[in-house]
């Protein structure tokens, strides 16, 4: 399996992704380049490293590669599609890991950069009055990584037939006579649905309600998936299957075709249904990398996080409680309010 | 034998004449309007609504109200003579009052469900046409005959007791001394846990779960939309009539000084 690492073409250091510029940048020489102007210069700067020698598999499948920079050995998950060198900290991109079945075919690439997410991050930790200060100092910021996490994407087109019963009551009055009317009537409905970009995380190991939480992603600006977008973050690739998801989201999917067909029926009252079916479904998936900033601590053998969205700048986390802050402020609302209304009641 | 024989006589002494002092001591003219024979006759037929009711009837008259109104004053004499003849003190009183210049009907317990407003108005209604002739006796004999009537007419379907919105309040309590600081530890451990709780909750963003926005990524084409019609029904009922706003069935109720519920109604002779 392939390991690489973007080379500058100027100076032979690494290049990175820089979020802001869209472009890509070598932190020693301050070279800047273009994905265009790369691709031309592709074959002199991808230091790639083949193969079998420097792979070695072992038990509970982790896997060691070779850093194509210093040599050092790095120990990386099956799903690990990008990383750094824990010694010289080299980007490396995995190739091999993103070729074949694992190829995602879309990519978002990170619009919101470090420095931003921190300050981000910062701010919003600044309304919190009850977070241990060890959360957001500065050693423990420094540790927020740039994470692309897999997801699935699912867009489906289905025909729906629903059949239901309406009673329409119509009540007026005349002088002093009050009528009331009642229309049974027999509805038909066959209608032909598309939903679009239903979203689920793809990864086992990763908090799937966190990375629901920093829902959604804007998928109108996704590019064509690029390996230069990974260099400088971290990758995951999937390890759920599309086809393990299926019978969930099927079952969504019909739940989502029955309003639909029922928001038709607006004008009438009293609806029961008689049948509903679904048919012809055709599935669209798309597997695709998404940006996601991320941030986790650990507090008395708890693990908490702090997520963010890379493109959007959602935010979603646990955050961890400082209780002794929070137990004294309570205590002081309870000595307060004990406090006045027994004065009130004393006066009264 | 003698302790057993005395204590037989006492007894019977003290029993034989309470069913006729129980009679005779419900009509107080203190302001001296009736005759020896209506205060008989009044007695008599107190007597017997008495048996037949198991209810109380009290006839007062007075010249001087001790400053409290017509209201108070019946309501304090029935409640301080200790009338009634069950638990609930049922009965009524009727008081000629010359002090205020206002004839009123007190009424207490169950006494209530049979004189609503309505018919205490119309009770009034014959009694002060004979009061404001000075004929004090008859306008008592007819207030005990509408009584009478009225009782076996039965309780009016729907009757409700109401406390009156003005007029006569609730005693007045004092916010206990005690009450006070077991209130404010529950206000305050109510306050502070509510705090607790509210700021844990905001800490855990994960419960803010993403939606799928599917109205704004979804599309519907019909391409078959039927509504047949199967089944058609048309009925109707006459509306009855609005009841009107002084209802019927309404008893206002009142509390006296004592705490009991009187409900009643007055006239001014005036």
């Amino acid at each position: 399996m392939s390991v690489l690492t973007y080379k500058c073409p100027n100076c032979g250091g690494y290049l990175v992704f820089e979020p802001e510029t869209q472009h890509y940048t070598c932190p020693y020489c301050l070279s800047d380049f273009a994905q265009t102007e790369l691709d031309t210069a592709t074959s002199e700067s991808e230091d790639i490293q083949d193969t079998e020698e420097n792979t070695q598999e072992q038990e509970g499948q982790v896997l060691i590669y070779t850093c194509p920079s210093c040599g050092a050995e790095i120990a990386t998950d099956t799903t690990t599609a990008a990383t750094f060198c824990y010694y010289c900290h080299n980007p490396i991109v995995l190739s091999g890991r993103l070729s074949g079945e694992q190829m995602p075919s879309l990519i978002i690439p990170f619009q919101i950069s470090k420095e931003e997410a921190k300050k981000r991050f910062l701010s919003w930790i600044g309304s919190k009055a009850y977070v241990p200060p060890d959360f957001y100092s500065p050693a423990q910021i420094e540790k927020l990584s740039g994470i692309y996490f897999p997801y699935w994407t699912l867009d489906c087109t289905l025909q729906a037939d629903m059949h239901a019963t309406a009673r329409n009551v119509r009540i007026w009055h005349s002088h002093d006579i009050e009528y009331t009317e009642t229309k049974t009537y027999a509805i038909h409905r066959l209608g032909e649905i598309s939903l679009t970009e239903l979203s689920r995380n793809a990864l086992t190991k990763s908090q799937s309600k966190m990375l629901e939480g920093i829902l959604p992603f804007d998928l109108k600006k996704t590019c064509s998936f690029h390996l230069g977008y990974l260099a400088g973050f971290q990758a995951e690739v999937k390890d759920i299957e599309k086809e393990s998801l299926l019978p969930e989201l099927q079952e969504e999917i019909n739940g989502y075709a029955k309003s639909l067909l029922s928001d038709t029926l607006a004008s009438h009252q009293h609806i029961t249904t008689d049948s509903f079916q679904t048919y012809n479904a055709q599935h669209i998936w798309k597997y695709l990398l998404l940006p996601v900033w991320i941030l986790t601590y650990q507090h008395r053998s708890k693990t908490y996080y702090f997520a963010m969205n890379g493109q959007t700048g959602e935010i979603c986390g646990r955050l961890p409680l400082y209780k002794r802050k929070l137990f004294f402020t309570c205590a002081g609302i309870f000595v307060v309010v004990t406090a006045l209304i027994t004065l009130i009641g004393g006066l009264l | 034998m003698l302790k057993k024989i005395s204590f037989f006589f006492l007894l019977v002494f003290l029993l034989l004449p309470l069913d006729v002092l129980a009679a005779s001591s419900r009509v107080f003219d203190n302001a001296s309007l009736f005759s020896e024979e209506d205060i008989n006759k009044l007695s008599e037929e107190i007597q017997k609504l008495q048996d037949k009711t198991q209810m109380d009837y009290v006839i007062v008259t007075t010249l001087d109200a001790d400053g409290k109104t017509a209201q108070d004053y019946a309501d304090d004499f029935y409640d301080s003579h200790d009338f009634g003849m069950d638990e609930e003190y049922s009965g009524m009183l009727y008081l000629i009052d010359l002090d205020n210049q206002e004839i009123y009907i007190s009424t207490t317990g169950k006494m209530l469900r049979y004189l609503t407003d309505a018919r205490i108005e119309s009770l009034l209604d014959d009694a002060f046409t004979q009061a404001a002739e000075e004929h004090y006796a008859d306008s008592a004999f007819f207030v005990l005959k509408g009584v009478e009537d009225y009782i076996t007419l039965g309780i009016p379907e729907g009757q409700y007791n109401a406390p009156s919105e003005n007029g006569t309040h609730a005693p007045y309590q004092e916010f206990p001394i005690p009450l006070a600081p077991l209130i404010g530890v529950i206000g305050g451990l109510i306050a502070s846990l509510t705090t607790f709780f509210s700021i844990k909750n905001k800490y855990n963003l994960t419960n803010e779960t993403y939606h799928y926005p599917l109205h704004e990524k979804s599309s519907l084409h019909l391409t078959h939309s039927e509504d047949r019609l199967i089944h058609q029904t048309l009925t109707h009922r006459k509306i009855p009539k609005n009841p009107p706003p002084f209802s019927n069935n309404r008893t206002t109720t009142h509390p006296s000084s004592s705490g009991r519920t009187h409900g009643g109604g007055g006239r001014s002779l005036r």
